[in-house]
């Protein structure tokens, strides 16, 4: 039955490439929308994840992930609420 | 009470039944959407089969900024609960998904592992117009049974900025093909090295929607023994947590595509989930908004450092002397798909230990204190006790058992999967890599040991708890509550009476709340939000004036009152996950509780973030429970009270009673009544309560201001003969007040809690 299902759907979309017109109810947005709420933003510091090379007296390198620097901050609209 | 006014009419007058027009699948459909306006009236039936949903909105009259909604199961209101028109936001928070950047080319695409997954039924969309002109605008919907698509990242090489240098990419220098890297320009080679890092970090993940990957160069600190070689980190957060407010009283945008609430995920699983890129779910333009950004030190090969060692940028093992470029690479960009903790390493900004903004991340929640059982998660220990595990060396663990049970975790000896957590706590470092135990495995904080690795190994499954997870989900189910009083422990003598009132058009459930609570002289005050419950959430209504925590005045008997708007606030209360929310999580026991609720309220400019709970649980309701709003009709409107009946062991009843009453100003007080072995015609002492403000210590004292005589029998909506009260209160305040009434009509204006 699923294959025989997907036949159709799938012949269905391909004979359905047409575009067509259509009326739909609208209403004006609210006045008061405003679309932009506060987005969360973190601050990114220099350094954030980071791969550091260290050289040996030999020539070879090693590596290691850190980043002194690293910390997330926020973008200071939100704050935690507090009454 | 013209609260009891409205909503009494609002029941009667509630919109008409959505209708909504069904698209043909696969066929571009044309609508005019009038200037600043919106349609709630699309939906499309989605077959039996399906894993694959994509919707794509966009217009031909312009660039425009339109934005697309979708939902599924159940409609979009066309209005709010106060037949207004809706807003941004209130689409926003009916939608399972959006996609909403500043542009006129909108999508969306819903796969099987998204959290509201793809599958047969009906999906309803809507769409917003904010160009200043009508636009034609033409939405497409597709739906296939493709199994799920390994993720495909988009790199942004063109993104210049004071620290993204982006000639490095283009360098014309030549270069001859070297380990697999076919390029013949030293900047194609590094090109292609990005591109090859991204396909062996894809490994093991799938994505519906692109994941858009920054690159820059720039000058990071280098000398002639050490180097940054590079540096990658998601560019944003994104999390469903509306108990955050912004100076204006607004929150973030709800993100109810992620399945776990009040914790940040990466933009990458973010994008993922939410199944729209990132532009689309912050908003704003799409031409420079990016997942993550990976920034190599363009310094590596100046003869002055690291001896002069370069960027090996063949696609195999570097060899001895010269950089990875792919293992580094894949290396921070797994980091940047979201294997990276969010909690401090550093004082810089805030205790060693402590959790930006005091909330979670998704990856810092599979984390346990593995050194004592129970294992304590990391997120709901104190901040000395995180930073305690956190230099505990093995002492923590990473506990979900998709990556626990892992062929790829080998054993350590210690449970779960173990962390890097050295003592002294190294930054950037501690958490958020493996154990140095795990030999060979590219995640852990040094490459030495993995040399030539290129997959992510374990940190796939591990991964998968923080949005990655290609398992088909489980359509989420949402609370339920109870209608009734609702209260929070820490601020006793507040108060929410939460009642289903009936079910709309749209066929949500309409609920009510009245919050009875104090002002800041310690006055008892109370507001009304009218609203559906839509997925568990009370999405209180705009009133005129956009409000939905309404402060009214008393007019007259029979006159509608007034809505006072500059002392009206909002509110929002969500019962989904709310044992998560910081709210809940404030260190306060709550033994044996029931449903939680967290609720935000802002009233005056400020906000309060409340964890409220039943405060007569179910199994406690008696029979012929009178519990509900209550109010004398149209007729008499302006006044009103919460009762809750309370069953005793003994079977008789206890009744509560908060009238709600106009003091000599007609503002809006509350006074209280209570007794047990309630009957009929009973008389009991009304007492006004001097309260706290809502950030205040707790300090009640009662005061007797009258009696009632309570006749209740028939918890029935609308009149019934039987139901009467009468009562004589005069409020104790400055403002004074004597209201009385004899013998009163009373009905049940919510639903009966039966």
């Amino acid at each position: 039955m699923k294959p025989l299902l997907f036949l159709i759907f799938g012949a269905a979309q391909s004979v359905a490439a047409s575009e067509t017109t259509i009326v739909v109810a609208t209403q004006p947005l609210a006045s008061h929308s405003e679309k932009h709420a506060p987005a969360l933003r973190i601050e990114r510091p220099e350094a954030v994840h980071a791969m550091r090379a260290t050289r040996s007296a030999k020539g070879g390198l090693s590596y290691s992930c850190d980043a002194p620097g690293l910390d997330f901050r926020f973008t200071k609209p939100l704050r935690p609420k507090e009454y | 009470m013209r609260m009891l006014w409205i909503l009494f009419a609002c029941l009667i007058c509630v919109h008409a039944a959505a209708q909504t027009t069904g698209l043909t699948l696969g066929q571009r459909t044309t609508f005019a959407l009038p200037a600043n306006a919106y349609t709630t009236a699309l939906h499309v039936d989605i077959p039996a089969g399906t894993t694959r949903i994509k919707v794509e909105l966009d217009n031909d009259t312009g660039d425009d900024d339109l934005d697309l909604f979708l939902r599924f199961g159940t409609p979009f209101t066309p209005l709010n609960a106060y037949s207004q028109p809706m807003s941004f936001d209130e689409l926003a928070d009916q939608s399972h998904y959006y996609a909403i950047s500043g542009g006129d080319e909108e999508s969306i695409t819903v796969g099987r592992a998204n959290r509201q997954p793809a599958r047969a039924g009906r999906w309803y969309i809507a769409a917003i117009s904010f160009a200043p002109r009508t636009v034609n605008a033409r939405i497409k919907v597709e739906a296939s049974n493709e199994g799920a698509r390994p993720v495909e990242f988009v790199v942004r090489f063109n993104l210049p900025a004071d620290d993204c240098d982006i000639a490095p990419w283009n360098d014309p220098t030549p270069a001859a093909p070297i380990g697999g890297n076919p390029g013949t320009t030293r900047g194609e080679q590094r090109r292609n090295a990005v591109i090859e890092s991204l396909r062996q970090l894809a490994a093991g993940f799938d994505s519906e929607t692109p994941i858009s990957v920054r690159a820059c160069w720039d000058s990071l600190p280098a000398d002639a023994n050490s180097a940054t070689l590079a540096g990658a980190a998601p560019d944003n957060f994104l999390f469903d947590d509306n108990t955050l407010v912004a100076g204006n009283g607004s929150s973030p945008r709800p993100a109810p595509y992620l399945p776990h609430k009040y914790a940040f995920y990466a933009s990458a699983p973010a994008s993922r989930l939410g199944g729209a890129p990132a532009c689309a779910l912050q908003g704003g333009s799409c031409d420079d908004v990016t997942d993550m950004t990976i920034t190599y030190n363009k310094r590596i090969g100046e003869p002055t450092i690291l001896g002069g060692a370069q960027f090996y940028l063949g696609y195999n093992t570097a060899p001895f002397g010269s950089i990875d470029f792919v293992g580094v690479s894949v290396h921070e960009l797994g980091h940047g798909l979201g294997f990276i903790s969010l909690v401090r390493t550093t004082s810089n900004n805030g205790a060693v230990g402590s959790l930006p903004l005091d909330r979670d991340d998704i990856f810092s929640r599979q984390l346990i204190d593995n050194r004592s059982m129970p294992f304590r998660p990391l997120t709901q220990l104190s901040t000395a006790q995180r930073a305690d595990v956190m230099a505990s060396n093995n002492g923590l663990s990473w506990n979900d058992a998709r990556a626990v049970n892992s062929p790829q975790n080998t054993p350590t000896g210690f449970p779960g999967i173990l962390m890097h957590a050295p003592n002294p706590i190294q930054p950037g470092s501690s958490v958020s890599h493996l154990s140095e135990l795990f030999n060979g495995q590219l995640m852990t904080p040094s490459l030495n040991l993995s040399r030539g690795v290129r997959q992510l190994g374990l940190a796939v499954p591990m991964l998968y708890a923080a949005g990655w997870d290609p398992a088909a989900a489980t359509a989420p189910s949402y609370a339920a509550p109870y209608g009734g009083l609702w209260f929070d422990r820490d601020r006793d003598g507040h108060g929410f009476d939460f009642q289903r009132v009936r079910r709309d058009a749209s066929g949500y459930d309409l609920y009510t709340l009245a919050f009875y609570t104090y002002d800041a002289q310690g006055r008892p005050e109370w507001y009304l939000a009218l609203g559906p419950l839509i997925d568990g959430v009370f999405q209180a209504g705009l009133a005129p004036g956009e409000r939905s925590l309404l402060r009214y005045r008393y007019v007259a008997p029979g006159t509608p009152s007034q809505v006072v708007t500059a002392q009206s606030g909002v509110i929002r209360l969500d019962f989904n996950q709310a044992a998560d929310s910081p709210a809940c999580r404030d260190g306060t026991a709550r033994p044996g509780v029931g449903t939680l609720g967290s609720l935000r309220f802002t009233i005056g400019g400020q906000s309060g973030a409340w964890c409220i709970e039943e405060l007569v649980p179910r199994a406690q309701r008696p029979a012929g429970d009178l519990t509900g709003l209550w109010y004398a009709g149209d007729a008499d409107a302006g006044w009103g009270a919460s009762v809750a009946t309370v069953a005793r062991s003994n079977g008789s009843r206890f009744l509560f009673k908060a009238l709600y009453f106009p003091d000599a100003t007609n503002a809006g007080r509350w006074a209280y009544a209570a007794g047990e072995n309630y009957a009929p015609g009973q008389t009991l002492a009304v007492f006004e309560r001097r309260g706290y403000c809502r950030s205040c210590p707790v300090s009640l004292v009662d005061t007797q201001i009258g009696t009632m005589t309570v006749n209740l029998v028939q918890p029935v909506q609308g009149p019934s003969p039987g139901n009467r009260v009468s009562f004589d209160v005069t409020y104790a305040g400055p403002e004074g007040g004597r209201f009385t009434r004899s013998n009163a009509a009373y009905e049940l204006l919510t639903a009966p809690n039966q």
